[in-house]
């Protein structure tokens, strides 16, 4: 009789053990994720240079919009000096990889129509509603005079702790409608920053973006 | 009312079975699974987490009808990868899969040996169909994906009663459930397969005992 007791006490214990839910222990980086997207169909090819913008544009753990560096100069505390060029030298690296064309704000002969316009987001805390380009970069489009518009309003949802590397196409004269910037490429991770912002760890997953979409952005070799 | 229960079995035993002594067994399982096919494609996975409740009743002395509800859970993590979903959309994450079911079944089983004092051994085949209800979810880091669905499925079982009393027995078997199932989708360099049909080796060790 006690063995039948021990057998069935064994195939009880059995049965509650098997219950419990398997070893899927999560740490945080686990939930990390690099999505990137590209606009349905589009092709990249009518496209060989690229600006990006010198400032990475902060949504503070309050969800209030910051730039770095701001209109006059003055770099953020969370992003200094470093950080920023260090995040907008490995989008630079990134696509010259590719085989882009870098331009700058100083360039010549830029047609805006064969630029691509990017720029670095960060966002320590969910914020719903505007994504912002900070800026283009001011090239004259037909007989429009090159000025700095400051103040492009982009729409959609940064989520909780997330890094943003955007491409737009500039569609007509972006000096006359704010809404001819238009998304082609998003770069965006989720979960890569925490308590501090670790640039390092960022960037890597940055240059992850950029290669897994690097099937469509990169620029064939030019046949001699 | 207990008594009244003990007669009721009695008679219906006494007038559908030659089985004098006994004619139903319920038997509680462990059971531990692992898919096969496209499932085993999606979790390539042991698992040992089931269990299993099942009832028999003899309508003779070498043939039993009976039913059975089970539930088991297997899982899968896959280490960080890139995955693409469309032409325009890759995801590089840790990637967790999950497939939980419950299946219920009725079936009919052929034992060739009847239940006697005599032998250790009363082995057993089975076949069942019925219902499997399954829950099947991947995730990517913080986002997941989810489903759940009632498909049709089958299941033909092997397994013997080992006897080490007169009305208890351990139960061991094997058995394989074959179903539909409408997947979640998967990816286009088909690192993420979608499931094509419900296949589930089960394996079971348990208590039975018999009234």
């Amino acid at each position: 009789m006690r063995k039948r007791f021990l057998l069935f006490g064994i195939t009880l214990a059995a049965m509650v053990t098997s219950c419990y839910g398997p070893d899927d222990s999560v740490y945080t980086s686990d939930l990390d994720v690099v999505y990137t997207q590209k606009e349905e169909g589009y092709d990249f090819s009518t496209k060989t240079n690229f600006y990006v913008s010198d400032t990475v544009t902060y949504f503070d753990s309050q969800g209030k919009i910051h730039k770095s560096p701001d209109e006059d100069g003055e770099y953020l505390e969370d992003l200094p000096k470093p950080a920023v060029d260090a995040l907008v030298g490995n989008v630079i690296t990134n696509m010259k990889y590719m085989g882009w064309r870098y331009v700058t704000k100083d360039s010549t002969n830029v047609t805006p129509a064969n630029v691509v316009l990017m720029n670095v987001i960060l966002s320590k805390t969910t914020y719903v509603g505007g994504g912002y380009y900070p800026g283009y970069p001011g090239w004259g489009w037909g007989g429009y005079p090159g000025y700095w518009y400051p103040w492009y309003p982009v729409y959609y949802t940064y989520s909780t702790g997330s890094v943003v590397v955007n491409m737009f196409e500039v569609n007509e004269n972006p000096l006359a409608n704010e809404g001819n910037l238009n998304l082609i490429w998003e770069n965006f991770l989720s979960g890569y920053i925490r308590n501090g912002i670790e640039i390092q760890y960022i960037n890597k997953a940055i240059t992850q973006g950029f290669h897994q979409s690097s099937g469509y952005l990169t620029k064939p070799e030019p046949s001699n | 009312m207990k008594k009244i229960l003990v007669i009721a079995i009695l008679v219906i035993g006494g007038i559908s079975s030659a089985n004098a002594q006994y004619n139903s067994f319920w038997s509680f399982n462990w059971q531990m699974s692992q898919g096969t096919g496209t499932m085993n494609e999606y979790i390539n996975e042991f698992s040992p987490r089931g269990f299993e409740i099942e009832g028999k009743y003899f309508i003779s002395p070498k043939i039993a009808i009976g039913g059975k509800i089970a539930w088991s859970g297997i899982y899968e993590r896959k280490a960080r990868d890139t995955y693409q979903y469309t032409e325009d959309t890759h995801i590089n994450s840790m990637q967790r899969r999950y497939l939980h079911s419950v299946p219920v079944m009725l079936n009919a089983s052929w034992f060739p040996l009847e239940y006697d004092q005599e032998n250790t051994f009363f082995p057993y085949v089975s076949v069942g169909a019925g219902t499997v209800w399954t829950e099947q979810e991947t995730d990517n880091g913080l986002y997941y994906t989810s489903k759940t669905q009632w498909s049709f499925a089958l299941n033909p079982e092997i397994g013997t009663i080992i006897k080490f009393g007169d009305a208890f027995g351990l139960n061991l078997k094997a058995g394989y459930t074959w179903g539909t199932f409408d997947s979640l989708g998967g990816t286009l360099d088909g690192k993420l397969p979608a499931i094509e049909n419900y296949g589930m080796m089960n394996y079971s060790i348990g208590f039975t005992f018999m009234y």
